[in-house]
């Protein structure tokens, strides 16, 4: 049995997919006799996806042990309450999609269901009210969730805006500390076995070959090994998701630092904004279709608060995923397996879930075939669920002012999304999954600031009275407001927490 | 539509038919979450649907605890006792049996499940029989029973269990119950259905002549299923050649004494044997 055992695996690619998988693989295997390599070129630029995290970032960094003052300080860091969305619904409109809850079920029935009560009653309720992690990063304020779970105090979790182009060096730092192995080389050709097509060896620029057992392909959007070398296919989601290219900028900071990303939708696509430490990221996210690469540009650099800080930097990408993230013995982390846009900041949590899943399902020499297919199972869903949900903010809208937001008011919808929306829009249902992103406070938060208004709300709403219900929303509304008082403000708690100042 | 008040709530009336553990623990959820809408609810007592024992797994109590039923009462009025899992006996061999319990088996080490310890155990030759890491299958296995424990470190929170119940009696219970809190019943066989035009079900004719008026039906007849197929043709998709057995017949014997907390399942030439021990 130990005989079949992966002897040693090759991670192509540095990057923040190519460093994660280094580390997470050598955070669960240092003890043993496996050996982890990873190859980079110092000549090949990291695209250093996403300035901004989800809350899973931070279990992700328990889980190496990583010491999280430290960690911000060395990303330049900031926390992160949500992310507020301007203009998607209607130009005018905004709203915060938190990382926590908006109101709380009354009586079993969740909370968007007496909003609906109350608006049919004629009266004018704004649910976002109700969020303790919407009116904190509206009042600048962060702390920490509590511990106790009956407090208002614990109804969020939290996430970080960091440079991006640091957290590869702080990863690779870790790896290197428990004996990953850094080659620096540039892949020029790679060998497969005849009889099946499996990597054998990559060869680099210098001549060296490289041989292995699991190949991780963590080279970006070309992957050098999956595409190049496996000729995987790649499966297109343009039609769902028009944006191909994005222009980044960074310009000073100029506003007192929010614990919150802003994405304002645009004449072609959606701008972010992401507070740093040091300065704020921007780039616009647009589709060529609809836009010149000039005037995309040059509308990004209008709407900036402050100098910029660089030359704006160019990207292209296509919209969609690898066809096997897992082929043979290669496995596509980050770009190499696909790409969704930063609008929800998953890249950096796909890169989590694909070499998390890889370790749970971890294969032998003999590469079981029901290992892959599971592996692809689970990625797939990962991917597909954070799909539907970027679609339903393009096509939640009203807008009419541009051919753009045309199409995405009239696009088809994947079946998957479809079947999603009509339940809320007939009977006000968020329908629930176990597996894949996004809970029923995520999706609350979107169709409710997006003006997607059910039909008809639970009938089981209807066994408390208007008043109990007032009653019942005003206890709430003062909780989250005193809550949000009692806490300190983001800037101080950040300096406190790291002691760097802000 | 009937005439009766319907307090506000935008349900209708709902009109549950048959007579059996399903229709009338439906009946008790729907009123529990309706509350004083519970009056919404009919039951027509199409035959009657018993088994004369009931083994359960956790979910039953759970159920229980939601409609406010006391456990230890349960038991004491329908004559059970604690189910901690199923002992299988001539199933993958003749001979050879394997004890399926509720309740976890070791405890994860290092984020890993105990089941991957185990098995390098196995193959390092060192065979520790995987029960001796089920509290419940060992305590099964000695006759013997507790509580599980409220705190999650402790080894005795890693058991878990279901019921055993006599099934008439537990009938008669949940259909008192029903009846305490305000839902209505017949006692008549359904003779016809009438249908809408658009082919919804519109109402029920009674044996005797009584019309039954609704604006959701539920078809918990067990397998006359009355309304889904009988009145709306809702044809049934048959699994019998995934699993062949089609018959049971059940036989209530004299307590010899023995108490198990467990049910067991004997495997023989052409089916297997199901034994529940209840407290009479």
């Amino acid at each position: 049995m130990s005989k079949r055992r992966i002897k040693r695996v090759v991670i192509v690619g540095g990057g923040t997919a190519g460093w994660t998988s280094a580390a997470a693989l050598a955070r669960f295997f240092h003890k043993g006799p496996m050996e982890i390599l990873l190859i980079e070129s110092s000549q090949i630029g990291i695209i250093g996806v996403g300035e901004a995290t989800i809350p899973h970032l931070k279990s992700f960094n328990e889980s190496l042990g990583v010491d999280e003052a430290e960690f911000m300080r060395r990303t330049k860091a900031t926390f992160k309450l949500g992310i507020e969305f301007r203009d998607w619904g209607q130009i005018g409109d905004a709203y915060i999609h938190p990382f926590g809850e908006i109101g709380r079920p009354i009586n079993g029935v969740d909370f968007h269901h007496y909003v609906q009560k109350l608006r049919a009653a004629g009266q004018e309720i704004n649910p976002f009210d109700y969020s303790l992690p919407v009116r904190a990063a509206k009042t600048g304020r962060f702390d920490f969730p509590a511990q106790d779970k009956k407090s208002v105090l614990s109804t969020f979790s939290y996430a970080y805006h960091f440079d991006a182009n640091l957290y590869a060096p702080f990863l690779r730092e870790y790896s290197e500390n428990l004996g990953v192995r850094r080659i620096e080389g540039k892949v020029v050709n790679t060998s497969l076995r005849p009889e099946d097509g499996f990597i054998t060896s990559i060869k680099l620029e210098d001549g060296r070959v490289i041989e292995g057992d699991l190949f991780i392909d963590c080279s970006g959007f070309r992957g050098v090994l999956t595409e190049q070398a496996l000729k995987t296919g790649y499966l297109n989601w343009r039609a769902f998701l028009p944006c191909d290219r994005a222009v980044a900028v960074p310009c000073e900071t100029t506003k007192m630092s929010t614990a919150y990303s802003t994405a304002t939708a645009r004449e072609a696509g959606w701008q972010w904004r992401i507070p740093l430490s040091h300065r704020v990221g921007n780039g616009y996210v647009y589709s060529s279709e609809f836009i010149d690469d000039e005037r995309a540009c040059d509308s990004m650099l209008s709407k900036l608060e402050g100098a910029p800080l660089a030359e704006p930097k160019a990207l292209r990408f296509m919209t969609g995923r690898r066809k096997k993230i897992w082929n043979k013995n290669c496995v596509s982390i980050g770009l190499s397996g696909g790409f969704l846009e930063p609008l929800e900041s998953t890249s950096i949590y796909l890169i989590q879930q694909s070499i998390t899943a890889l370790i749970e399902l971890f294969p032998s020499q003999d590469f079981e075939p029901c290992l892959e297919d599971e592996y692809n199972r689970l990625i797939n869903n990962e991917f597909e669920k954070i799909r539907d949900f970027l679609v339903l903010h393009y096509n939640a809208t009203l807008r009419d002012d541009t051919p753009f937001w045309d199409y995405c008011r009239n696009m088809t919808l994947p079946d998957s999304l479809a079947s999603k929306m009509e339940l809320y829009k007939q009977r006000g249902i968020i329908q629930k999954y176990k597996a894949g992103l996004f809970l029923y406070a995520s999706w609350a938060a979107v169709y409710q600031g997006q003006r997607v208004t059910p039909r008809q709300y639970d009938p089981l709403a209807d066994l408390l009275s208007l008043d109990e219900v007032n009653e019942e929303f005003n206890r709430l509304r003062t909780l989250v407001e005193a809550g949000t008082q009692r806490m300190p403000m983001h800037s101080e708690f950040l300096k406190d927490f790291t002691g760097v100042g802000s | 539509m009937s005439a009766r008040k319907k307090q506000g709530l935008s349900t209708g009336d709902i009109v549950i038919v048959g007579n059996g553990v399903a229709a009338w623990l439906t009946a008790i959820r729907l009123a529990k979450v309706l509350g004083e809408a519970a009056n919404l609810i009919t039951i027509v007592e199409h035959g009657r649907d018993a088994s004369p024992a009931i083994t359960s797994s956790e979910s039953l109590r759970l159920l229980h605890d939601e409609i406010g039923l006391d456990e230890a009462w349960i038991i004491g009025a329908a004559q059970g006792g604690f189910n901690l899992g199923t002992a299988y006996s001539g199933w993958h061999e003749m001979e050879k049996s394997f004890f399926s319990p509720f309740g976890k088996y070791g405890a994860p080490m290092n984020g890993i499940h105990f089941w991957h310890f185990w098995l390098k155990a196995q193959q390092k030759g060192r065979s520790y029989p995987l029960s001796a890491f089920s509290l419940s299958t060992l305590a099964a296995q000695a006759g013997r029973f507790s509580y599980p424990e409220l705190d999650l470190d402790s080894l005795g929170s890693t058991l878990s269990y279901g019921l055993h119940l006599d099934g008439k009696i537990y009938l008669d219970v949940l259909k008192n119950y029903a009846l305490s809190i305000g839902i209505t019943h017949y006692e008549g066989q359904v003779e016809t259905t009438k249908l809408s035009n658009d082919g919804a079900i519109d109402s029920l004719t009674l044996s005797d002549g009584q019309i039954v008026n609704g604006d959701l039906f539920i078809d918990a007849s067990g397998s006359n299923r009355i309304l889904i197929e009988g009145a709306l043709r809702v044809r049934y998709q048959s699994w019998s050649d995934k699993l062949p057995c089609n018959r049971v017949m059940t036989h209530n014997a004299v307590s010899d004494g023995i108490n198990e907390p467990y049910t067991s399942a004997v495997a023989l030439a052409h089916g297997w044997v199901q034994r529940v021990p209840l407290n009479q």
